[in-house]
């Protein structure tokens, strides 16, 4: 069964940032942000898939029919970091330092990351803790406050700051440090209002509140060590 | 702040290739939303009628009729009932039956949940259950009478009704947790 809802999405999350937003700097995605980004997203997919059939279900990693339902669940993170590893591999190959490729694309990759959040309205609908505000997601009756469209919001204004920050002259490391602790502190504090089964948090919420404290960490320190003024020799 | 050691901008692509590129995305985006958007709904129009039938026993899979099955539904007026059609062949089953069955162990006074084991054969409908440790209430299709009056379009679905009985939402394909959270706080509030 094909989810013309999921595909759709995955359509808008490539045409977005490609049409949008440019690169930067664009020396860094010389060939256009499809081709940069459209192999990362397919490995991400699979990797996350894999990830999440490995954890939930390990039985069927050797069934390809289980593996291809993607909409069964898809482990965020470590589907993130291997569209990362594809993308620093990729730029090696076209000799362009792999860091300075990942800070270019971190702008339209948290646009991306905003279209698909916003593209709940093409899914199941937004959902989120009943609100008289909200919206009706598809077939439910009472009314959320959508959380994934503040989400994109969030999303689209953590890439204008990166972006602003990047163009200032900001390291390509602290760039994507930065940007990954934007990301995970953005999920980590919308998993408090998202539905879930059971009192306790998600595996995804979890997860995205360790990659929170250890990018912010990683940020903070490369940001301290720049600023550490340089001790001549001899001095 | 020291920036990066090489940065060169290169020169932008011809202004009147970006705009219609930009048209053409546009138009895309606009097509896929209008498509998504007006698509034909999934939503059947079921509705549970005669004579009250007792819930099959937990963690057991019941052969039942489909008229049986509908007095199991009207018996349970006044609870919220999941209904969820499943197969031991079906690859999004395997992901969404942990999910119901965690979501019964933690809803169980607010929510029923039944499975319907449909299309498949029994033996390894109750393997899949075992495997999974099912402890919802589950009943055996083995006519497809009851997914054919729920009017079955693909494996699994899931439908939800409401405490007055009615069928509330129709869930085509495999659940989220989200989605099925979402639902469960629909149904509560």
């Amino acid at each position: 069964m094909i989810d013309v809802g999921l595909l759709a999405s995955m359509a808008i999350v490539l045409i977005v940032p490609a049409v949008f937003v440019r690169p930067w700097p664009p020396s860094a995605v010389a060939t256009g942000l499809i081709d940069v980004s459209s192999g990362p997203l397919l490995i991400g997919i699979a990797v996350g898939r894999l990830a999440a059939v490995a954890i939930d279900d390990p039985g069927s990693l050797t069934s390809l029919g289980d593996l291809l339902i993607i909409r069964s669940g898809v482990e965020f993170w470590p589907g993130l970091a291997a569209g990362l590893a594809w993308i620093a591999l990729r730029a090696h190959h076209d000799d362009v330092a792999p860091v300075q490729r990942l800070a270019a694309i971190t702008a339209p990759a948290l646009v991306a990351w905003a279209a698909y959040e916003a593209t709940c309205l093409l899914r199941d609908g937004c959902s989120g803790p009943l609100s008289s505000l909200g919206l009706r997601p598809a077939g439910l009756v009472e009314r959320m406050f959508p959380i994934s469209l503040v989400v994109a919001a969030a999303a689209v204004g953590a890439a204008a700051v990166v972006r602003r920050w990047h163009r200032r002259g900001m390291p390509s490391v602290q760039v994507v440090a930065l940007a990954l602790a934007a990301l995970a502190t953005i999920r980590s504090v919308a998993s408090i209002w998202l539905p879930h089964i059971g009192n306790g948090l998600t595996r995804q919420h979890r997860s995205s509140i360790t990659v929170a404290v250890i990018t912010a960490t990683a940020f903070v320190v490369l940001r301290l060590r720049a600023r550490r003024p340089a001790t001549s020799v001899g001095s | 702040m020291q920036p990066d050691p090489v940065i060169a901008d290169a020169p932008d692509p011809p202004v009147r290739s970006s705009r219609r590129n930009k048209a053409i995305a546009i138009v895309a985006l606009v097509a896929i939303v209008a498509y998504v958007v007006t698509r034909p709904s999934t939503a059947s129009s079921f509705e549970p009628k005669g004579n009250p039938v007792a819930l099959p026993e937990a963690g057991k899979l019941t052969q039942l009729s489909a008229d049986d099955f509908e007095g199991v539904l009207v018996g349970l007026r006044g609870t919220p009932v999941i209904v969820n059609i499943w197969a031991s062949w079906c690859a999004p089953c395997r992901t969404e039956t942990p999910l119901l069955e965690r979501t019964w162990r933690a809803h169980s006074g607010e929510v029923v949940i039944i499975g319907v084991a449909s299309k498949d054969v029994s033996a390894r409908s109750l393997a899949f259950m075992d495997e999974f440790g099912v402890t919802f209430p589950n009943v055996f299709d083995s006519s497809g009478q009851i997914r054919a009056r729920l009017g079955l379009r693909g494996f699994p679905t899931t439908y939800v009704f409401g405490a007055d009985g009615k069928l509330r939402t129709t869930i085509v394909g495999g659940l989220t947790e989200q989605r099925l959270a979402a639902v469960l706080l629909d149904l509560r509030a």
